[in-house]
């Protein structure tokens, strides 16, 4: 095609609108949401990556967002420090929350409150103050933190749904628990307290602990000593039946010559502690048959 | 140049004069109020393209409709029991009727005000019935935030639709104590925490007393038993003892009565004993014989 005068200006009006046109494509990631305005009314979401199209400028509009972003808001005094509230059993509490979300539904985000964060630290900070006023200050302190933060999250979202705020309340923290200053000798004493009568438990299960294997060993050895005991009985029975009836064959031999020797042996022994004397009747002298001291 | 030419130029040179003087975008979350010299003639409710008279003729402001939180300083209250409570709200509402708004309040800042003059007067009323126990309760029975936050948000919601505002909610975000009162609620919780303390130093006790008894218990149990099998197997060793000697007994009972004395003489006489003999005792009788 020949260049004419009329081809020129109608080239350049074709080429401009192609490239006015190009300016309306755009593309998202994943985890990114675009929302598309046709002259200031939302016309839809594009949720999904990749390229996309729309018209341009003044026609369209588009506000894009990371969605899948988990931003952090925390509920503290403006000071940074913790908040100070009531609890159920009319205690004062410091503490500190960390909510943490991300964007639900971005028409709602940023068409239904103004300041959303804003609205995000009332709700949460309110709702803090209405569970903390439920429960008991060991309850907090102790196991209850969990359903704390359960009750927390749960109350949030249901508030910012009532509100169509778009968030998604991904988590709910709970920092820095802690009585306050004027108090925090007298909690100290309680965990000190709680650990010493730990103390006093251990030592004595410790005391069982050692009491019982100690008694164990003792029955044992009560138990052989019996047993030794026992065998000695019957050992001595059967030695002196043994010698008994050895001794009787001599007996039967020569009885009045085993007899009197046995005697004389007993005298014998008998002499080795006893002390003896012999009594000479009416003339009433006594010989005493002494003993040496035995050496101690 | 051509006719045509000049006709195209024109079209897009008044397109964009028209587009710039005439119409107006109104984007969501904002109402548009169409002022003509400064007198409102339209308002502009949904978002979109709208066409209008050129500036001066008719100027546009826009009024922003979505929720938007007010936050009142933290104010002192007192409670029916007379104690002082230190509230702090803040308030979700939104622009529903601009006509009304703009007729009666006009500014951001007079709508402020009136909210907070209102948040006062409805705290002070309501706290003035309740207790600090209605506020906070671990019974979740007598707690009544909840309702008080309810109570509250109805309060204003009623009391601000003739300014053309919707309250969506009130947060109840602080109940608090003035500075000068928290003392005495510390010394209640040193007490009580004082308390915790000896309950469970003597809790420790009592569980360490039943564990030593316990101990001791079992111990002398193990012991008794040791004594108890300890002396059936000494019985039964005497048993066999005595059976022993029975059998040993019958083969000639009178040596074995004579060898008995003989052995019970040996352990009865201990080096405490004196033994006197008579002269004519037959074991004597070869000592003084003079040997013949």
């Amino acid at each position: 095609m020949k260049l004419t005068k009329t081809t020129v200006p109608v080239l350049i009006v074709f080429i401009a609108t192609i490239g006015y046109l190009a300016t309306g494509i755009f593309s998202t990631e994943s985890g990114e949401h675009v929302l598309i305005e046709r002259l200031g009314k939302v016309q839809t979401t594009v949720t999904n990556p990749g390229i996309h199209f729309k018209f341009p400028y003044p026609i369209e509009r588009s506000i894009r967002a990371k969605v899948s972003k988990v931003q952090k808001v925390t509920i503290a005094e403006l000071s940074g420090s913790s908040l100070e509230g009531f609890t159920g059993d009319e205690n004062l509490l410091l503490l500190k929350a960390m909510v943490n979300f991300n964007i639900k539904n971005l028409e709602h985000y940023y068409y239904s409150v103004k300041d959303v964060k804003t609205l995000l630290k009332d709700v949460s900070h309110s709702a803090m103050t209405l569970h903390l006023g439920k429960m008991a200050v060991d309850d907090i302190m102790t196991s209850g933190k969990a359903t704390l933060r359960a009750n927390l999250k749960k109350h949030i979202q249901l508030e910012l749904d009532h509100i169509k705020a778009g968030i998604n309340i991904v988590s709910v923290e709970l920092k820095d628990i802690a009585p306050p200053k004027d108090v925090s000798k007298a909690f100290k004493e309680v965990s000190d307290a709680k650990e010493k009568k730990q103390r006093i438990v251990n030592n004595a299960e410790g005391y069982y602990n050692s009491t019982l294997p100690k008694s164990r060993g003792k029955n044992k050895k009560i138990i052989h000593e019996a047993q030794a005991q026992a065998s000695e009985i019957v050992d001595r029975a059967t030695g002196e039946a043994q010698a008994f009836t050895e001794l009787l064959a001599e007996y039967k031999r020569a009885p009045k010559i085993v007899k009197q020797q046995q005697y004389y042996s007993m005298l014998k022994t008998i002499k080795k502690s006893a002390k003896m004397s012999v009594d000479a009747g009416t003339e009433n002298n006594t010989y005493y048959i002494e003993k040496k001291k035995p050496a101690k | 140049m051509k006719f045509i030419h000049k006709a195209i130029l024109m079209t897009i040179v008044l397109a964009i004069l028209g587009y710039n003087f005439c119409t107006v975008i109104i984007n969501q979350g904002e109402i548009g109020v169409v002022l003509n010299f400064g007198k409102p003639v339209r308002f502009l409710m949904e978002p979109g393209l709208f066409f209008k008279l050129p500036d001066p003729l008719h100027s546009v402001t826009r009024i922003d409709s979505r929720l938007m939180m007010l936050q009142p300083r933290a104010s002192e209250f007192l409670t029916k029991d007379k104690k002082n409570i230190i509230q702090e709200s803040s308030i979700c509402y939104k622009i529903i009727d601009p006509l009304l708004y703009l007729k009666t309040l006009q500014s951001p800042e007079a709508l402020e005000r009136r909210l907070t003059d209102m948040m006062y007067s409805h705290s002070g009323q309501l706290l003035g019935l309740s207790e600090l126990s209605d506020l906070v309760n671990v019974d979740k029975e007598k707690m009544k935030l909840d309702a008080m936050n309810t109570a509250l948000t109805k309060e204003l919601k009623d009391e601000t639709k003739q300014y053309g505002i919707h309250v969506e909610n009130v947060f109840i975000k602080r109940i608090s104590l003035p500075q000068q009162n928290k003392s005495a609620v510390y010394e209640r919780m040193r007490a009580e925490r004082d308390r915790i303390a000896k309950k469970y130093l003597a809790e420790g006790e009592e569980i360490a007393l039943r564990i030593r008894a316990k101990a001791d218990k079992e111990s002398r149990e193990i012991i008794a038993s040791a004594q108890k099998e300890s002396s059936i197997l000494r019985g039964n060793a005497e048993a066999e003892a005595m059976r022993i000697y029975g059998e040993t007994y019958p083969k000639n009972p009178d040596f074995y009565s004579f060898m008995k004395s003989l052995e019970t003489y040996k352990t009865i006489f201990d080096e405490n004993s004196v033994i006197i003999l008579d002269e004519k005792s037959p074991i004597l009788k070869t000592l003084f014989s003079g040997g013949k």
